[in-house]
């Protein structure tokens, strides 16, 4: 019994890195956004969360010091608690810089619309964007799309397929995937979807989690 | 005054364990309800993942094989929070570390088929995998930190008394490591 509670102690002593403070919906602690592009992202994520009651998150960060990139983000969001209590509707966007890695924790009540096979196509697809270092492109592609989807304005099999083999469809598709979310993606317009609400230049009040629940739903990828 | 001795009585009673007990015991049952639900979860994406590969990897009969046997193994095993002891849980937690195994083999398999692994359908299932291999650690990790609140209560005094006493529960049983890695990272399907 005591290896038991020895390992115990062990366990949660090896995952030692800190979650930080939760201070907006961008928490860039890897630096890697411009400030426009923070408080533009972060105003879309505020009125969002103000419209459906989904309370969305962006974490960058520089390294996860040795620790699994599950096990930090299922710690942050359990710290955070993002989502209200109620509804569990809570997401983390987490990317870890140096490790060249990313997730989405998919809380509770978003599992249906975002599932596992959905997070995991949306990771693909950013895939891109973050090879060529364009994070603020990848993270606005993501995080558009999961606004979308919740807001049931696209089929999930609009979300683009990557696949190799099948030779003929590509072309159409990529163009096609290009008019639609291209569109949006590389100028600011695609912002005044959901930030467009005028008085909300402030960066609007307080942020923080509801209570909401999470139990380890979405994926994980590496770029 | 009386209200005084109520208010006193109530604070010793809320401390001596008679509340305490028994809500960490529900949080055990909810958690270790989470668990099997989680590890169902995995069993239930087998067949579809099993119909896939079979359809690519027409050579591997053997794993596929050994797959199918570990889940059946597997969903025969289903505990109940309070049948839970250091045997049962024994008993668990190899039914699904061999399907662990089972799984993780057929994973290696796969690479020999880059058709299989191109293909957006097997992506999908790769990634709902994972997704529940990684909810699978999250429920243990909860499970854990349950019981480990739960038995201090019922070993640690004053709580321990009142249960030694009145209640008489035991201890319950932690998962046991066969793998420190395994449980500190989820089971990472490599690819």
């Amino acid at each position: 019994m005591y290896k038991i509670i020895l390992f115990t102690f062990f366990f949660f002593s090896l995952s030692a890195k800190e979650v930080p403070t939760l201070t907006g919906p961008v928490v860039d602690q890897a630096n890697i956004y411009s400030k426009s592009f923070v408080s533009e992202l972060g105003q879309s994520l505020r009125s969002f969360k103000k419209a459906t009651d989904a309370q969305l998150q962006v974490l960058t960060i520089k390294s996860l010091d040795d620790e699994s990139l599950e096990s930090y983000s299922i710690k942050v969001v359990d710290t955070w608690k993002l989502g209200e209590n109620s509804t569990d509707m809570g997401l983390l966007f987490l990317i870890s810089i140096d490790d060249r890695k990313m997730r989405i924790e998919v809380g509770q009540g978003l599992e249906g619309v975002i599932t596992d096979i959905l997070a995991g196509r949306l990771i693909d697809r950013a895939k891109p964007y973050f090879k060529q270092g364009d994070y603020e492109g990848g993270s606005r592609f993501v995080m558009t799309n999961i606004m979308k989807l919740i807001n049931g304005e696209i089929d999930p099999k609009q979300i683009p397929k990557k696949s190799k083999k099948q030779g003929l469809p590509i072309l159409p598709i990529a163009i096609l995937l290009l008019i639609i979310f291209g569109r949006g993606g590389r100028r600011r317009s695609s912002w005044i979807y959901y930030g467009g609400s005028g008085g909300f230049s402030s960066g609007g009040g307080g942020w923080s989690g509801g209570g909401g629940g999470f139990s380890g739903g979405g994926s994980s990828g590496s770029w | 005054m009386h209200k005084m001795i109520v208010l006193i009585s109530l604070i010793f009673l809320t401390s001596c364990g008679m509340q305490s007990i028994p809500t960490a015991l529900n949080e055990i049952d909810a958690n270790w309800a989470e668990v099997q639900n989680q590890y169902k979860r995995r069993a239930d994406l087998i067949p579809n993942l099993v119909q896939t590969v079979k359809g690519y990897a027409t050579h591997e009969k053997e794993t596929l094989e050994g797959v199918v046997n570990a889940r059946a193994k597997a969903t025969s095993v289903n505990l109940n929070a309070d049948q839970l002891n250091a045997n049962t849980m024994k008993q668990f937690q190899a039914a699904q570390g061999s399907l662990t195994s089972a799984l993780s083999r057929l994973m290696v398999v796969v690479e020999k088929y880059p058709d299989l692994k191109a293909s957006q359908n097997f992506r999908d299932l790769q990634n709902q995998l994972e997704g529940t291999e990684n909810r699978i650690t999250v429920a243990r990790n909860r499970y854990i930190q349950a019981v480990k609140q739960f038995n201090n209560l019922v070993t640690v005094p004053p709580t321990s008394w009142f249960n030694s006493v009145f209640l008489k529960h035991d201890k319950k049983p932690q998962f046991q490591v066969e793998n420190l890695d395994k449980v500190k990272e989820a089971p990472k399907v490599e690819f």
